[in-house]
């Protein structure tokens, strides 16, 4: 006590440090879930950030029109081609769809068991950042009043994004599929025969090998969840760069580029 | 500086932080306004509000932006710690004092953050870490050096009497 009360400032620090280490074990230990402060917390933060990051979303695109016309006019003309054949798929779709709500009445009329209910989506905008730019953690403006819970899956229009780490009243924190060492089942979409596991690579990137050695999957090829896991089947994940064959693990293991664009990411969905 | 003029400073930062500076991130990095102000405030003022903040909006940084409550306040804290010994040892009316304390700050902050989320599994190579360094301080640096300008003066008043004397001669 003596020694304390003679180094008090010595004291302070020493006492600020140790229980920064204690509060960080405690939320490790925890799984991050910050309880009810972090709700209250987070719901004022999703508050007072809401309209600043949607105002600088509308700057920023505002300033990509003035400033790359041209190619936001490319971009334009191409994706009114694609509009014009995600139409045309729309039409076949409609058919196969009206096909399988046939065969899923009859199932049911059946009692046919393994008919899985569709899974619902909640679009959110993104209202925050990591502020260490080294991570893909992020804020979204949609909580467990939309039915997000931890663990629910997060998409974007171009492919997984990652999933919820926490949640509370219109904010749930969210981690990308590239920051963790989480394996992700997935499988070739041109040949759905070939299984593959995805992972984060460590620099930003995805790495992967296949499940069967002797596997025909090649440079370019894209890569969707299966239905293994948490991840529902049928997301695209991204596609395949490099193929090499490791003859220790005797399996290909891959370079894959992820389908989302995390740095410029700004509305997503969770499935709920 | 006075402590609630600090704290404006501070909550405007932390606000700016989270949404509107991404406006001019480049490759996903953008400039740490709060470290930039615990660094400026810890380093050029004689008192400890810029370490108390640290630890304060490192905790909020954490709680709101985080995927654990911890690592951005001790790393902040961290840095607050060492730009209070820097006060002491370097001279702070030298912009090169204030150059190296903000190159220095980002680098042990960077480091720090991203250790203790490697020991908490984090994915994230050493290499990609190092990668991203340069972006981290020439951000941080430019925003350092626009704090230094405004808050010199009001830090060291009439900074230029000292050498009127040897003008004399």
């Amino acid at each position: 006590m003596r020694f304390i009360r003679e180094h008090k400032l010595f004291s302070t620090i020493v006492a600020v440090a140790l229980g920064l280490c204690l509060v960080t074990v405690f939320s490790y230990k925890v799984g991050g879930n910050n309880g009810f402060l972090g709700n209250i917390l987070g719901k004022s933060s999703a508050v007072i950030e809401k309209p600043l990051t949607q105002a600088g979303n509308e700057i920023k695109t505002g300033a990509k029109v003035i400033f790359k016309f041209k190619a936001v006019a490319r971009e334009n003309e191409q994706l009114k081609d694609e509009v014009s054949n995600l139409e045309k798929q729309i039409t076949e779709l409609t058919l196969k769809r009206h096909e399988l709500e046939q065969l899923t009445n009859l199932s049911k009329a059946l009692n046919y068991e393994g008919i899985k209910e569709r899974n619902s989506m909640v679009a959110a905008n993104i209202i925050s950042l990591d502020s260490s730019d080294f991570f893909h953690f992020f804020t979204i403006d949609r909580g467990k009043e939309s039915g997000i819970k931890t663990n629910s899956i997060v998409v974007n229009g171009e492919g997984l994004v990652g999933r919820v780490t926490d949640t509370g009243n219109g904010w749930s924190k969210v981690v990308s599929i590239i920051d963790e060492s989480n394996n992700v089942s997935s499988m070739v979409l041109r040949d759905m025969n070939i299984l593959a596991i995805a992972t984060g690579d460590g620099e930003g990137k995805l790495s992967g090998y296949t499940i069967a050695n002797n596997a025909g999957i090649i440079e370019g090829d894209v890569l969707i969840t299966s239905n293994i896991g948490m991840y529902p089947q049928g997301i695209k994940i991204g596609r395949v760069l490099e193929v090499k064959y490791n003859p220790d693990t005797q399996l290909k293991t891959l370079k894959i580029e992820p389908a989302v664009s995390f740095n410029n990411l700004q509305k997503v969905a969770v499935i709920v | 500086m006075k402590m609630r003029y600090a704290v404006i400073f501070f909550i405007v930062a932390f606000i700016l932080q989270g949404s509107l500076i991404n406006l001019i991130a480049f490759k996903g990095v953008a400039p740490n306004l709060i470290l930039c102000l615990v660094v400026t405030f810890a380093f050029m003022y004689e008192d400890f509000n810029g370490t108390i903040l640290a630890v304060v909006f490192g905790l909020l940084s954490d709680i709101l932006y985080g995927l654990y409550v911890g690592p951005g306040a001790i790393a902040y804290f961290s840095v607050s710690l060492v730009s209070i010994a820097m006060r002491e040892n370097i001279n702070k009316e030298n912009k090169g004092s204030m150059i190296f304390a903000s190159i220095g700050s980002t680098v042990l902050f960077n480091l720090i953050y991203f250790l203790i989320y490697k020991m908490t599994g984090n994915i994230y190579s050493f290499k990609h870490w190092l990668f991203m360094q340069p972006m981290h301080i020439a951000f941080n640096l430019a925003v350092a050096i626009v704090l230094y300008a405004i808050f010199i003066k009001r830090v060291v008043k009439y900074r230029n009497d000292r050498y009127l004397l040897w003008k004399k001669f």
